[in-house]
């Protein structure tokens, strides 16, 4: 086990859209000032790229596997078609039809065919891009166009982390399934929200799901000046802490519109990011602390239950 | 009966406030919040629940620990590295390892090391599992079954404004789109049993599953931007995928003062992709002030941004009647 302060992953979340995850995310990245990782997970808008001025770009496609039937070896048995959860497949009078769209690349199709029809091909469904932006290096899926399908592509841009630097996970809005397959297996998870009822509303949803994943979470509240809604009593509540504030400001908005970097905007946010991560480093080690108890004590009652 | 959807693309630009002005001007639709991951709609229009209905999400495999023998065909099977072999302590609780991050648990679980463990044991992560049913297919056992997930529930309602469905899918749940159809067929026939001349559809952020669920068959994309590079990058986006269905996309800039440049840049894209500018709004803290308020802007206000907001309606009504 490494030490979690070497290869701690973050993951910025929230369940509402356009809280300041971006911002937040490339804030940190651009402030901590060593090697780091900032994946954006957000696929169906990956946004955090326009704020980096990227060197060295590639990308790489990202493909899922799909079905491709044999009509001459296929005797139209219907199992494929009967297995398929998805609806991918469709059994006609005398042949199989493909929706590819429909298909979650599950593969089963290929086990259950008793006549070893079934090919896979792979099918594009977006790119991976890499680049970096002086001490950051940074990934970012980009889902296609009409492609309905997040969770691989996020998977596959997850798959990157090497656990040799800090990692920073830009996750969709929402609290579903691409929300939680991004933020999953990340050491901390930081919410960013803002103090109007649609942000209440949904960092609560957030803060369930969190919780469900026993992650341990700080909330960061932007724009924290405007709207009144009791987001830092629920917080206290729920004994969250606010790990940072931010107040709403012209120039950070204003250079935000054009693509810069709240660290730029207001540079005072640099060390407030770093004080922040450092608090978020020892959150994540004391969660990680009480986990080897738990586990430590599980393996001494000789496996409960 | 003409469907109108708000979309941006970029969350937070201003949907719902704009969803919500407009079912107050319109008075004659029915409303539908299709942001199924956040629906937040209900919180200015405080709807009447009439009706409540379960969503069932998709299966989710099982582990029968009396069957398991923990050989592993299961875990190279699957694709979406939802199973994994556990020790023997963790066996009773399938998945709940896995849930809390399987990296870190993996790691102290060899290291533990129990000397009993001869019983290893699959478990399922939940979260990961997409119900495909491989795991079944493969195991000599016959050690899984499946359940099917209570993903969500959905509402009939009525406003002040007109009835109203909308939906919370729960927690980790995937199917959004499927949540949206559902929302939407229940809006439909509200509307046409009352004589409603539109659906008004607040839809959800991204590019996704969701958003083409909220699109599709609808007479008219109404795209709430704003002038960032984030949210123009996201308004194409849409546009885009709009393109791809062949469905009407007209705009509105939210925040326009916040840049007059990019607000150029949005009126001028709006007009090489033949996309009608239905106006803007000017940045003003007392829309946000009236979402805190809890209530539709132009219930509050007899101001400029409401006339914009009568303007805007009065053009979208234009366009899906000609």
């Amino acid at each position: 086990m490494p030490d979690p302060g070497e290869s701690m992953t973050v993951a910025i979340a929230s369940g509402k859209g356009g809280t300041g995850k971006t911002t937040v995310a490339v804030g940190l990245a651009n402030a901590l000032e060593r090697d780091v990782q900032l994946l954006d997970c957000d696929v169906e808008e990956p946004n955090d790229h326009l704020f980096l001025s990227l060197e060295g770009i590639r990308s790489v496609e990202h493909s899922i596997p799909v079905p491709r039937v044999n009509q001459d070896l296929c005797t139209a048995c219907g199992k494929c078609s009967g297995f398929c959860e998805f609806n991918a497949l469709a059994l006609l009078k005398d042949r199989v039809l493909v929706f590819d769209n429909l298909c979650h690349g599950c593969g089963g199709c290929t086990i259950i065919c008793p006549e070893q029809a079934i090919r896979e091909e792979d099918r594009p469904t977006g790119r991976i891009v890499y680049g970096t932006c002086g001490r950051i290096e940074h990934i970012y899926g980009d889902l296609n166009t009409g492609e309905p399908m997040a969770p691989p592509l996020i998977r596959t841009v997850k798959r990157e982390i090497t656990g040799k630097k800090p990692v920073i996970i830009d996750s969709p809005p929402g609290t579903t399934c691409p929300m939680v397959t991004a933020v999953k297996d990340a050491d901390f998870c930081l919410l960013v929200t803002e103090n109007t009822p649609f942000g209440l509303h949904d960092l609560e949803m957030a803060v369930e799901v969190l919780g469900d994943m026993e992650m341990p979470m700080g909330v960061v509240i932007n724009r924290s000046d405007i709207g009144k809604s009791g987001v830092k009593e629920f917080c206290r509540e729920k004994n969250i802490p606010i790990l940072l504030e931010i107040p709403y400001s012209r120039t950070i908005a204003e250079k935000y519109a054009v693509g810069l970097s709240i660290v730029d905007a207001e540079p005072q946010y640099r060390r407030k990011f770093v004080e922040m991560y450092a608090k978020i480093e020892e959150m994540a080690a004391e969660a990680t602390e009480k986990q080897v108890e738990v586990s430590e004590n599980a393996g001494g009652a000789g496996g409960h239950r | 009966m003409k469907q109108i959807v708000i979309l941006s693309g970029k969350g937070g630009t201003g949907k719902t406030f704009v969803s919500a002005s407009l079912a107050c001007i319109a008075e004659e639709s029915v409303i539908a919040d299709c942001d199924v991951d956040a629906a937040n709609l209900h919180l200015l229009l405080h709807p009447e629940r009439t009706g409540t209905y379960e969503f069932s999400g998709g299966k989710i495999a099982q582990v029968n620990t009396d069957r398991c023998t923990g050989c592993g065909l299961c875990v190279d099977s699957c694709r979406f590295d939802a199973l994994s072999i556990t020790a023997n302590g963790q066996a009773g609780r399938p998945g709940d390892a896995e849930d809390t991050g399987p990296v870190k648990n993996a790691g102290y679980e060899e290291k533990a090391g129990s000397p009993g463990d001869a019983g290893k044991i699959a478990a399922v992560d939940p979260v990961a599992c997409e119900g495909c049913g491989v795991c079944g297919l493969v195991c000599p056992e016959e050690a899984f079954s499946f359940r099917t997930s209570d993903a969500g529930r959905w509402y009939t309602a009525e406003t002040r404004f007109g009835p109203m469905v909308h939906a919370h899918l729960f927690a980790g749940e995937e199917n959004s789109g499927k949540l949206v159809q559902e929302v939407r067929t229940k809006a439909r026939s509200l509307g046409e049993e009352q004589g409603r001349e539109y659906v008004l559809i607040d839809g959800p952020p991204g590019t996704g599953c969701a958003v083409m669920s909220a699109m599709t068959g609808v007479d008219l994309i109404v795209l709430t931007t704003e002038p960032t590079v984030a949210g123009i990058h996201d308004a194409k986006r849409v546009v885009q995928l709009a393109g791809h269905f062949s469905i009407p996309v007209g705009m509105i800039v939210n925040k326009s003062t916040i840049n007059a440049e990019k607000t150029a840049e949005l009126k001028e894209f709006a007009a090489a992709q033949n996309i009608r500018y239905f106006g803007e709004i000017p940045y003003d803290k007392r829309v946000v002030d009236s979402v805190a308020d809890l209530q539709p802007y132009v219930c509050m206000h007899e101001d400029e941004i409401t006339q914009r907001l009568r303007t805007i309606w009065t053009g979208i009504t234009e366009l899906v009647t000609s």
